[in-house]
């Protein structure tokens, strides 16, 4: 008469199972969602293999510059100088441009740092491509040393007419705590 | 819906309770067990509830008074988890181990022994938490949302216990709902069919799937707090990759559903007792069930409306706002029905319906600014203000705490087979009902006047507007401990109540004694 227990119970702890797994697949699946859409204004970290773009070769795009501005920023009241060399940038999609950080270690021990950058609007996240960023990597600082760290950009040229003006925003962290543990 | 009157069964000797205190610790009855989770409740509520106490005599006047700021962040932290993980939660579930059974014809829940060892997990869970408060460093500090880089990076040596604590209670809610999905799935009487079913069983159906889906969630962001905090990954902390709003991603799509497991048994519990002193059947019985599926469903699709002030990108913004709305539909649905269920019904106004159609008013009243809320330009202006605690105080008290105290007036006489004093339980409802409204409606113009939240001290503009707040508060305080000796008094003695309690009632729990047999249903009733 009463119906048997047990296959009920199993679909229920496999649901509550799956939840708890799917917590997990929410960290990747946020990160490839952010890429895909470009909605969070996460900068792809690796970097691209070449600069196929150089020159502008399409002509039928017009011309016309967008004002880059440098941001910094230092995590947990971090003992570091860190100020980008320009605070703002006339950039020309399409064409490559360089500028650079000065980074120095305040204190008196050695210190591994990690920069992480961020854009805003973020939808032009996916416009603004990398050749060479101190963000690739992570930098080990002497007591007392000083550094310039290098950023070559370009925006490509597809980018949205409605974006004149974009920040790009770096926040140092220390990781040298990270780095020991990992004993890497 | 009418029922045939059963005989009271006799119980097999083997099956009555063993004496004294064993009878509570091995006990597999689920009015036994429902009985504890009830008792445990209140007593969390009144804890709860006293640290709410703390928090108000601090809001008093401005400067601070009592607390220094950090302890003050701890006493609400831990108000808030307390009154959700350990007052509103256990109570629904001790109404339907209560409940359920004798509601659709069942001798018992499908697994008593689980249910048993559910029950007693939380009072380990909520001794870890609250042993954090008497921990060097302090209790958690950082609100009961946890956000990440507070609880990670900055939270207190006494983070890990609440971690384990609240994976005692995930664990405690999931089996509870496991059992309670196993009960009203497997056991019903063979006539009793999903549509002839209480609402409240219908209600309860649903929170017990939106538990299983949610609390592993939550289960999986402590876990990944722990793992940042002690094996250094990187889940939250950007410094390694990782995102501190993934955090609260992934806490809202747990956060989100848990305020409708909060609030759906209470709709169920209106819709036993609207029709009960309406002397009405209810009004749309289908239109409820369908109603109170898509409110479930689409709790799942809300979640960062919660995080307009992240820097989400428009149209996100754009959607979430949308998608909160649409939640209005079906709960302006349940509203509508049950005023439908009252119109043209002979009323009669004893405690269970004064704290229904108050439950009614001002849940609406919680609803509408929530709705308010989820207008993304003027969530910018009303976001972390008090504002926002008034909302949810407005859905949570006069909405699943009403709810709780309708349905326990409304079934003590069934549970305890003596009526409660109708005269002392009008002073403690009207008492409530009023202060409660002194206690948090100037919190709306608090907000909109700018006053942040959880802060220990304020500006002195906003003065008399906490003072007001505060002596509600004290009033609405004092007024539960008239509710705590009603339910002794009752439990005590009293007028003897007959099986139907109340005579415009219907459904089988009114066929049994009151109170009912321990062991009831041993064989299943029909239901016409």
């Amino acid at each position: 008469m009463i119906k048997p227990h047990k296959p009920l119970l199993i679909r229920l702890c496999v649901i509550t199972v799956v939840m708890f797994g799917f917590t997990f697949a929410l960290i990747p699946l946020y990160s490839v969602f952010c890429q895909v859409t470009g909605l969070n204004g996460k900068l792809d970290l690796t970097s691209p293999d070449t600069f196929t773009r150089y020159k502008n070769q399409d002509s039928t795009l017009p011309k016309r510059t967008i004002v880059v501005e440098f941001d910094t920023n230092r995590n947990q009241k971090l003992l570091c100088e860190f100020s980008p060399q320009h605070t703002a940038l006339q950039v020309t999609p399409g064409e490559l441009t360089h500028t650079s950080y000065h980074v120095k270690n305040m204190t008196p021990k050695k210190m591994v740092i990690q920069a992480i950058a961020s854009i805003s609007p973020g939808n032009a996240a996916k416009y603004l491509k990398k050749l060479e960023c101190f963000c690739f990597t992570q930098q080990t600082l002497q007591p007392g040393e000083a550094m310039d760290l290098p950023l070559r950009f370009w925006l490509e040229p597809e980018i949205p007419e409605d974006i004149y003006r974009l920040t790009l925003s770096y926040t140092l962290f220390d990781v040298t705590a990270h780095v020991k543990e990992n004993g890497t | 819906m009418s029922t045939i009157p059963i005989e009271v069964q006799d119980h097999n000797p083997h099956h009555s309770a063993p004496p004294g205190i064993k009878r509570w610790l091995l006990t597999t009855n689920h009015k036994d067990i429902g009985t504890l989770y009830l008792w445990f409740s209140l007593l969390m509520f009144l804890l709860g509830g006293s640290m709410a106490m703390g928090i108000r005599a601090e809001l008093f006047k401005p400067g601070l008074q009592f607390f220094e700021p950090h302890f003050f962040n701890q006493l609400t932290t831990m108000h808030g988890l307390i009154m959700i993980f350990g007052a509103v939660m256990p109570a629904f579930v001790g109404l339907a181990n209560w409940m359920l059974p004798i509601m659709i014809g069942a001798p018992d829940m499908a697994l008593p022994r689980m249910n048993n060892w559910s029950f007693w997990i939380l009072p380990f869970a909520f001794t870890l938490l609250i042993s954090t408060l008497f921990m060097k460093g302090g209790a958690p500090d950082f609100g009961w949302t946890a956000y990440a880089p507070l609880s990670t990076t900055y939270g207190p040596k006494s983070t890990d216990f609440f971690i384990f604590s609240i994976h005692l209670m995930g664990i405690s809610s999931i089996m509870g709902a496991i059992n309670i999905i196993a009960t009203i799935l497997n056991l019903r009487a063979p006539s009793m069919t999903l549509m002839k079913m209480p609402i409240f069983v219908w209600t309860w159906l649903i929170t017990a799937f939106l538990l299983i889906a949610v609390m592993p969630i939550l289960a999986g962001a402590v876990t990944m707090m722990l793992m940042d905090r002690n094996f250094g990954t990187s889940f939250f902390n950007a410094a390694g990759g990782g995102d501190p709003v993934m955090y609260q991603h992934i806490f809202w799509f747990f956060g989100h559903p848990e305020v409708y497991i909060m609030i759906l048994p209470s709709f169920g519990i209106m819709s036993e007792i609207i029709p009960t002193f309406s002397r009405k059947r209810l009004f749309g019985y289908p239109s409820m069930v369908y109603a109170t599926c898509s409110i479930a469903f689409l709790s799942f699709l809300v979640w960062a409306h919660h995080m307009f002030t992240t820097g989400m990108p428009v149209i996100g913004e754009i959607y979430f706002m949308l998608a909160t709305m649409l939640i209005a539909v079906p709960t302006g649905v349940k509203i509508f029905n049950w005023v439908a269920t009252m119109f043209r019904g002979s009323l009669s106004f004893e405690t269970p319906m004064l704290f229904a159609v108050a439950f009614l008013i001002m849940f609406t009243m919680g609803g509408f600014s929530g709705l308010m809320l989820a207008i993304v330009p003027a969530d910018f202006q009303y976001h972390d203000t008090y504002f926002v605690v008034a909302h949810f105080h407005y859905v949570l008290v006069p909405g699943a705490i009403f709810g709780i105290m309708a349905a326990v007036y409304y079934w003590l006489p069934k549970w305890t087979g003596h009526y409660y004093s109708e005269h002392l339980s009008k002073v403690h409802f009207w008492l409530s009902a009023i202060s409660i409204n002194v206690l948090f409606f100037p919190m709306h113009f608090l907000g909109l006047a700018g006053m942040p939240r959880r802060i220990p001290d304020y500006a002195l503009e906003f003065a008399d507007f906490n003072r007001i707040a505060s002596i509600g508060g004290f009033v609405f305080g004092a007024s539960q401990l008239i509710f705590l000796y009603i339910i002794i008094k009752t439990i005590r003695g009293g007028e003897k109540a007959p099986a139907l309690v109340w005579e415009g009632a219907n459904g089988l729990e009114w066929t049994l004694s009151s109170p009912p047999p321990y062991h009831s249903f041993s064989t299943p009733p029909l239901v016409p």
